[in-house]
């Protein structure tokens, strides 16, 4: 801790010191803060008593970001605070400090960061470190980078590191060591001669590798494990490719119950554009691609490398109700779009023109088959299982067909119309064992009239229908917004169709906000929806909960 | 051109590095170790409920540890909060009740059912993150506590009367080196073989999603002396050599069935919480 304020005071004196010395022009401080806090009740339609909330009546989750700058030097520093975090979010966030400590330095073609940083390489096969505030996650490296651009187009990058997990401290024999590379050459900043080029192309390589002590005593563990990856982006004038390969040899780890097998995965994506039409399709496959610093950990902690889903990304209430998660070991799957704006003064388009969009996604399993006579598929201390890289295994893990449209009526109001089918694994996903696919539909109109040019009305209904699960949801959202200071929103999601009479519940929500310049304050009072989270086979109730919540966020 | 030799050069270097930044392991990958030498024994709570479908898996866990281990694991189940609710979410088939007062003041102190189940306590030592562990990290923890010797022994010695169901159990601890903390003594009962239904999503194990019939083994009915135990002296300070002895009588409710019932005692520093010995007998041996 004493270094922690050691280094603060540092940067503030010389801040103090850049002001005594008139270099304020040159320097510059940046900041951003998010207070998010809630109060619990108790709340008998939900099972929520006082007992069961047993005095933790209060979530508070907090951080402050600030970086300084001053010429081609930088640093700064994030405040977190979980006390106690907010329900849903990992227990072992509990806790305050400063995860994130860095500075960073440029001189001509290099540069240096100490400390903390985020890094990804490619598609983030081989290396993403990242933080999602919403989620409470973060792994960042803290050790050193260094960054090299001998020429314009020609990029190479090393890391060194150990990953955040929590708050705890790196230990001897404790998690992984991470070493990373990654080098990229755009052929046509590169070359002159291709500047103009309608070919564009870009080339890179990754390569990283992680060092754990083998402290288990009944297996065999690498002690060093490596993953490499190779991509490309080629555009060719409205046709656009990309495509990255990655391989991973024997990492044996909690995830994949410890089997011996390499890993690999790839992805193609082709698209083509032109004026108001776009074409988008994706093919991935994944097998046996968890990487993580420790390989003892299963939970959403200490990931080295990102499988990035495959999917529609739903933000509407009920649409979001069923959301996918990447299968680390093993997966298979493919999504195309199209786009298309049908022109303004056309038959269909009217004055405003309409714009379609469809979008469908398949994931399934990937095939395994045993990999010798004598072991079963996953078996700890063999090879796992063999697999085909081009056959599709049967289970479907999910399969999403959203329609969207979107229509502006007049110059006051427009409407967007969406129609989705979803297939969702539950026993899979949210490790809802034994429950078959839930098969729903949702539909959704979301409308909008402004009455001036500062305030307008929003409302949104939804329904999504299903046999499966709990059964049929019905949702309506009005928000009222008088640019740019306030919004006012009431959303209701009633589970109408569900089985049991009792757990036909309305999930009622009120709220407001105040905006002012970069400073934003919400209330929230209602009810969120219960839910079970597994994460690597460990399942967490995000319990049911009932009260107000505040938020208050701020930059500069 | 001598400047793109060398970028090359040291591009060719650094994936040569990380190519033999690689351990390829080689079959056979399972390793032999002996842990049938030491007297060491270690406690594996395992954190566990009728509603949880992962916990039937680390179950069979703990069990094969305690045979990896050579027997020298005792094993208490502690059935304790959402997943181990009577009646989960609203199905009477769960019905039992296998929550003790004990165990919940466990898991609310260690923090187990909050970070989601299953997991577990191995001899109640904390690590980096807290004292939780998932079961892919009990072998990694326990193994090395079992290369150590004991610090303490413990020997318990059962008489219990069938007529009045009353136990009656004499739990000595000796010190084999002298130790500076406080010292706290637990004594509790563990049941098996209680057939209830449980959550379970192992067709290798039983049924899913719901084995009617499964078996729970090493279930923590309770604790003779309360959830935190008693000093084993009278400041809890101790000293090597000499033998600290504590007597209990419990008599059995009927669902408790002696010849199932173990009595498990613990020994444990009191500030850090870690077990130093742990011990069980059958009630009825």
């Amino acid at each position: 801790m004493k270094k922690i304020i050691s280094i603060i005071t540092l940067v503030l004196a010389i801040s103090s010191s850049v002001y005594a010395q008139g270099f304020l022009g040159k320097s510059e401080v940046h900041g951003s803060f998010e207070i998010d806090a809630m109060y619990y009740q108790a709340d008998d339609a939900l099972g929520i008593t006082d007992s069961l909330i047993n005095g933790n009546v209060f979530g508070f989750n907090a951080f402050a970001d600030i970086i300084y700058t001053l010429g081609d030097f930088s640093a700064g520093f994030r405040y977190e605070a979980y006390l106690p975090p907010i329900a849903g979010f990992d227990r072992n966030l509990e806790g305050q400090g400063f995860p994130y400590l860095w500075a960073s330095y440029t001189t001509g073609k290099f540069s240096f960061t100490v400390g903390n940083f985020y890094e990804q390489f490619g598609n983030g096969f081989t290396l993403r470190t990242y933080q999602e505030w919403t989620l409470g996650y973060d792994n960042s490296i803290v050790g050193a980078r260094v960054i090299y651009e001998p020429i314009k187009g020609l990029i190479f990058k090393g890391v060194y590191g150990t990953q955040r997990y929590y708050w705890a401290k790196y230990e001897k024999n404790g998690r992984g060591i991470v070493k990373g590379f990654d080098g990229e050459i755009n052929f046509n900043d590169v070359f002159s001669s291709l500047s103009n080029s309608k070919v564009r192309l870009i080339l890179g390589g990754s390569a990283v590798s992680k060092y754990q002590s083998d402290q288990l005593k009944s297996l065999k563990l690498p002690q060093n494990v490596a993953s490499f990856a190779g991509r490309f982006n080629l555009g060719i004038g409205k046709f656009n490719f990309s495509s990255e390969y990655a391989y991973k040899i024997n990492d044996p780890s909690a995830v994949n119950n410890y089997i011996y097998k390499s890993g690999d995965a790839f992805i193609f994506s082709g698209s083509y554009s032109t004026k108001g039409l776009g074409v988008f399709a994706q093919f991935k496959r994944i097998d046996n691609m968890s990487f993580k610093s420790d390989h003892s950990v299963t939970s959403n902690a200490l990931d080295i490398n990102f499988l990035p889903p495959l999917i529609e990304a739903h933000t509407y209430m009920l649409a979001a109700m069923y959301p996918y998660a990447t299968q680390p070991n093993g997966e298979m799957g493919f999504q195309v779009e199209l786009t298309y704006k049908v022109p303004k003064k056309s038959k269909i388009g009217g004055k405003y023109g309409m714009g379609i969009s469809l979008n469908y996604s398949q994931m399934n399993d990937i095939a395994r088959e045993k990999a010798n006579d004598t072991a079963y598929i996953g078996q700890t201390g063999t090879m796992g299982w063999k697999s085909d890289f081009f056959k599709f295994g049967e289970q479907i893990f999910n399969r999403d067909l959203t329609i969207e449209i979107d229509k502006k009526f007049s110059k006051n109001f427009k409407s967007i119309f969406k129609y989705i089918y979803q297939d969702y694994d539950i026993a899979t996903i949210l490790g809802h064992t034994g429950d078959p696919n839930v098969k729903a539909n949702i539909a959704i109109v979301d409308m909008t009239y402004k009455f001036s040019s500062t305030k307008s009305i929003r409302w949104e209904l939804q329904g999504l229908w299903t046999k499966e699960d709990k059964g049929d949801w019905a949702a309506v959202l009005v928000e009222y917004t008088v640019s740019p200071h306030w919004f006012f929103s009431v959303a209701d999601q009633y589970n109408y169709g569900n089985k049991h009479s009792y757990e036909q519940i309305h999930y009622y929500t009120g709220s407001f906000g105040y905006t002012m310049q970069t400073t934003r304050f919400a209330l929230t009072y209602g009810r969120q929806r219960e839910g079970v989270v597994c994460v690597g086979g460990v399942c967490r109730q995000v319990p049911a909960s009932n009260g107000f919540s505040v938020t208050i966020s701020s930059s500069f | 051109m001598m400047k793109s030799k060398n970028i090359i050069l040291i591009t060719l270097l650094l994936f040569a590095f990380f190519i033999n930044s690689c351990d390829k392991v080689n079959a056979p990958f399972v390793e032999e170790y002996d842990y049938c030498f030491g007297n060491k024994k270690v406690l594996i709570e395992d954190y566990t409920g009728h509603g949880c479908v992962n916990c039937p898996g680390a179950a069979v866990l703990a069990h094969k540890l305690k045979e990896d281990f050579c027997d020298r694991v005792v094993i208490i189940g502690v059935h304790a909060g959402y997943f181990a609710k009577p009646n989960f979410e609203n199905n009477p088939i769960f019905s039992a009740d296998f929550t003790t007062e004990a165990g919940n003041a466990w898991d609310t102190f260690f923090g187990n059912s909050s970070l989601g189940n299953p997991n577990g306590l191995i001899d109640r030592v904390k690590s980096a993150t807290g004292y939780v562990l998932y079961p892919q990290s009990w072998e990694t923890v326990a193994s090395p506590l079992l290369l150590e010797p004991a610090q303490a022994t413990i020997t318990i010695s059962n008489d219990f009367n069938s007529d009045t169901k009353e136990l009656s159990t004499l739990v000595k601890t000796e010190f084999l080196e002298d130790l500076t903390s406080k010292y706290m003594v637990i004594v509790c009962i563990t049941q098996d073989n209680i057939i209830a239904p449980q959550k379970n999503n192992n067709e290798e194990i039983g049924p899913t999603p719901i084995d009617s019939n499964y078996v729970h083994n090493h279930v923590l009915r309770g604790s003779l002396n309360g959830a935190w135990g008693e000093y084993l002296s009278g400041t809890g300070e101790v000293a090597m050599g000499v033998k600290y002895e504590k007597t209990y009588t419990k008599t059995f409710p009927v669902d408790w069935i002696p010849k199932d019932c173990h009595v498990v005692a613990f020994v444990y520093n009191e500030e850090t919480k870690t077990v130093v010995q742990v011990e069980e007998l059958a009630v009825l041996d």
